[in-house]
């Protein structure tokens, strides 16, 4: 691309990570054409989250110091550079999450599990889903949700395929490690275009088989089972849009993958780099622009060395000693790594001069705030695309809908929505 | 599989007739649909989709894998359909009755002895019914009910939530544990298998272990990996629910006894007299570290407000009681606290040891002045106990949630096992043999 000039390659090469080359066309930048101006390039929003909460004691700033000049407090230490670029909001929490293993399920939609009569547990639609029903038609995936690569759940998520959640309450699956997210991005289809035409239609006619006999078996079910029924048919409809979306992105190239295939044996904190890497590249080549990442903790520690339990390491406060001492130095490694990703956003370069940290809003926490507390969660916001205040110590009202603050991050970039989960307005304190 | 028999299994006989593939799936989706027929649209569009992808260049193989896969993700596989025509209940067609006793008793389709005799109209008949919960309860495969079942209903998830100190329980390792965690498995198993009393979970004088298990009870003369009875020696704490390990360790943390879960366990799986959940966001009492209390000072510190008394006065009466067994089961008599700092190293001034008091009393109910006293009268408990199991078998073996209607079900099926002084298989047999459950 001779648009670039050589020094910025130099700076982009020099960087740790390689980043891809932008996909210029999608955001309609043609600097040479010279009737066509420059267009903004679009809002993303990602979410990171990870479960088990946060050593309380280091966490959280003084909730007296609020404002710009609060001191950083031991856990958030790695994120010095960047004190000026995020903000850590207090006093929010879900206040119908209930369990103490659960620090991601409801975490993005703030859902009661028990508002279906008659059933111990529901949820509803995820914050990151409401921008993807918006933002999604404009790329080749509507949304990216990211996993750890762990079996089972040590990481103290609480049921889900990952932090996204479809508008009946239902799991949506994701890519479980780096391997999987990077074939989901950057891996060529090589079959010819005819023949993936015949296969999509094939796939559209082993839909309607199933539903053939879905509504074979809908006559003469009651009203419970037709709601059991109801979600199958859900499910056929979610394979179907995904089919016509698939169809209609079939003849537009895919985008060059920015480095090697991974390693598929990267674990815990190396995993983490990795995937926030691949985070860049899917908004870089505006393959999608939401992206949730439900990060692992288990492997994260015994990556680092530590072999005490993440569930026990949770439990640090009467017995201390090592439970405590591992706590620390999770959110230690934690807070390196989110560092790490925020200097990759700042360096990433978009078409109009402006960087990807300008156009993202990142959100970064858990639904439990430590033990089994659910509480006052900790709550890390950052990036200017939502016209957040940035650098501040935000202490809100004790006990404010963490929806709340997920209505103000979607309202601030631009989704039409007037409310989500528990939702009572807009955080007008996280705004500028 | 002998629906497809008839069609080529390799790759280089001639393409099968449309006939052929007709035939061969409408067999193969009538046995995966559990005895309902596919409808004719359903099978000609099967027989498409195969001809679609040999049409793609797919090999025969391949293509007839991809249209039967189609069936297994069909709803009519997927979910057991019972679907009732007017607002009344009706009775179960056989092989819907079919369907559902081996799914209860094996986890799985009916096999050709129950398949055939619901295609005869012969299995809701009470003398045949009868005879095949009896064949089904003495196959193998329901060893699928017992773990699944199990598992369930004492809530076993939590076995796995703790790492064990191993530097404070150096015998208990990961071997000792599997064992012990068999144990409640193999117990039930060997209930079901001999139509022993469901009261033996009470209380009882042998025990189902293997080698491993009876070494870490000091059980002599037992080798081998097989479980199996041990009578046990007069005045064992052994025997039941209460003297297995596994049970102990789900009532801690791996590293010390929590008295209050253990409590709670004993409230809703043995006494069926549940505890209100605890509050959320309670927090461990942190200004607690630091202090040499006893178990028993420290979990009454729980009680200072009225609020958690009121529920924790009716709880940690029984977790005393259990104190004798540490947090992996072992007998002892003595315990001890060490206070460490931030780091984890001891402070020397800071210990305590204690003799165990087991003493206490059930809220509102008997005192007991150890553990043998508290497990008999857990023991006198039975027909409570035989309620909570009746009310867990029958959301298994029904697939819905208990109800207040259940009330005269749940009662007859206690009443009829009490008849056979609640022997194991009379609680199957009664709930087989009722309206609930051969009813839509």
């Amino acid at each position: 691309m001779s648009l670039m000039n050589p020094t910025r390659r130099e700076i982009l090469r020099s960087a740790t990570a390689v980043v891809a080359l932008p996909f210029l066309e999608s955001f309609g930048f043609r600097r040479f054409a010279a009737a066509a101006p420059p267009v903004a390039p679009p809002k993303r929003m990602v979410f990171l989250g990870f479960g088990w909460g946060v050593t309380e004691e280091s966490f959280f700033p003084d909730m007296k110091t609020s404002g710009p000049d609060y001191e950083l407090p031991a856990g958030l230490k790695p994120l010095e550079r960047h004190k000026a670029d995020f903000s850590i909001v207090q006093g929010l929490r879900n206040k119908f999450s209930v369990e103490g293993h659960a620090g991601s399920t409801w975490w993005l939609t703030g859902a009661n599990p028990y508002a279906q009569p008659g059933q111990s547990y529901c949820n509803t639609i995820s914050a990151d889903q409401v921008a993807a029903n918006e933002f999604g038609q404009h790329t080749r995936f509507s949304s990216l949700q990211l996993n750890h690569s762990e079996q089972g759940d040590r990481s103290g998520h609480g049921p889900g395929l990952s932090l996204a959640w479809d508008a009946s309450g239902k799991p949506i699956g994701g890519d479980n490690g780096p391997l999987q997210a990077y074939h989901r991005l950057f891996s060529k289809d090589s079959v010819p275009l005819e023949q993936r035409r015949l296969l999509i239609a094939q796939r559209r006619s082993v839909l309607d088989t199933v539903l053939e006999n879905a509504r074979s078996l809908q006559r003469g079910l009651g009203k419970d089972d037709n709601e059991k029924l109801s979600e199958y048919f859900d499910s056929i409809r979610n394979i179907e849009t995904r089919l016509s979306k698939d169809e209609k992105w079939m003849d537009r190239p895919r985008p060059e993958a920015p480095f090697a295939e991974p390693s598929s044996e990267l674990l815990g904190r190396d995993e983490i780099k990795l995937m926030y890497d691949l985070i860049v590249a899917g908004f870089q080549t505006d393959s999608t622009r939401v992206i949730t990442y439900r990060q692992p903790v288990a492997t994260l520690l015994t990556s680092i060395g530590n072999k005490v339990f993440p569930h026990d390491m949770s439990h640090y406060h009467s017995t201390r000693g090592e439970k405590l001492v591992c706590s620390q130095q999770r959110d230690q490694t934690q807070s390196q790594l989110l560092a790490g990703f925020i200097d990759k956003l700042k360096i990433t370069q978009e078409g109009d001069g402006s960087n990807l940290f300008d156009n993202v809003v990142l959100a970064y926490g858990s639904n439990i705030r430590t033990g089994h507390d659910l509480t006052n969660c900790p709550t890390l916001v950052a990036g200017r695309a939502a016209g957040l205040k940035l650098g501040e110590n935000i202490v809100v009202e004790n006990n404010t809908p963490l929806c709340n603050a997920w209505l103000t991050l979607l309202q601030g970039v631009g989704v039409t929505t007037e409310r989500h989960g528990d939702s009572t307005g807009v955080i007008k304190d996280m705004l500028t | 599989m002998a629906a497809i028999g008839h069609l080529p299994h390799d790759d280089n006989s001639e393409m099968p007739s449309d006939d052929d593939l007709y035939r061969a799936f409408e067999q193969f989706s009538k046995t995966a649909f559990r005895g309902v027929e596919p409808s004719p649209e359903y099978v000609n569009r099967l027989v498409q989709i195969y001809q679609s992808h040999r049409k793609l260049g797919a090999k025969h193989t391949d293509s007839l894998k991809d249209t039967l896969a189609i069936v297994l993700s069909s709803p009519m596989f997927l979910y057991h359909s019972e679907p009732r025509m007017a607002e009344k209940p009706r009775a179960l067609t056989d092989h819907e009755l079919a369907n559902r006793l081996a799914y209860f008793l094996w986890s799985g389709p009916p096999d050709h002895r129950l398949y055939s005799l619901a295609e005869n109209s012969e299995l809701n008949q009470p003398e045949v019914l009868s005879e095949q919960v009896s064949r089904l309860l003495s196959d193998p495969r329901m060893e699928n009910f017992v773990t699944g079942f199990t598992y369930q209903w004492l809530g076993l998830d939590r076995l796995d939530f703790f790492q064990v100190n191993l530097d404070k329980h150096p015998r208990f390792d990961n071997s000792t544990r599997q064992a012990a965690r068999i144990e409640i498995y193999e117990t039930v198993k060997y209930l079901l298998n001999n139509n022993g009393p469901l009261t033996d979970l009470l209380k009882s004088d042998y025990v189902v272990v293997n080698s491993v298990l009876a070494n870490y009870y000091g059980i002599e003369g037992v080798h081998g990996d097989h479980y199996r009875r041990v009578q046990l020696p007069e005045g064992s704490p052994r025997g039941g629910f209460l003297g297995m390990s596994a049970i102990h360790l789900m009532g801690g943390n791996g590293d010390t006894t929590s008295p209050v879960e253990r409590g709670a366990w004993v409230l809703r799986k043995l006494l069926h007299d549940p505890p209100p959940p605890a509050p959320a966001n309670v927090p461990q009492l942190a200004r607690l570290a630091g202090l040499t209390l006893t178990t028993r000072e420290r979990i009454l510190a729980h009680q200072e407000e009225p609020q958690c008394a009121s529920c924790h006065r009716k709880i940690d009466p029984i977790g005393f009681g259990l104190e004798n067994f540490d947090a992996v089961g072992n007998w002892r008599t003595e315990d001890n606290f060490q206070v460490v700092d931030d780091k984890g190293k001891p402070d020397p001034d800071k210990k305590i040891t204690w003799k165990i008091d087991p003493s206490g009393s059930l809220y509102n109910g008997p005192a007991f002045e150890n553990y043998f006293e508290l497990r008999d009268l857990v023991a006198s408990h039975e027909e409570d106990f035989a309620r909570g199991f009746t009310e867990a078998l029958i959301q298994y073996a029904i697939g819905r949630p208990v109800g207040f209607t259940d009330e005269s079900l749940i009662e007859n099926i206690v009443q009829e096992a009490r008849e056979h002084d609640f022997a194991i298989h009379a609680f199957i047999h009664a709930l087989v043999n009722s309206p609930e459950f051969q009813l839509e």
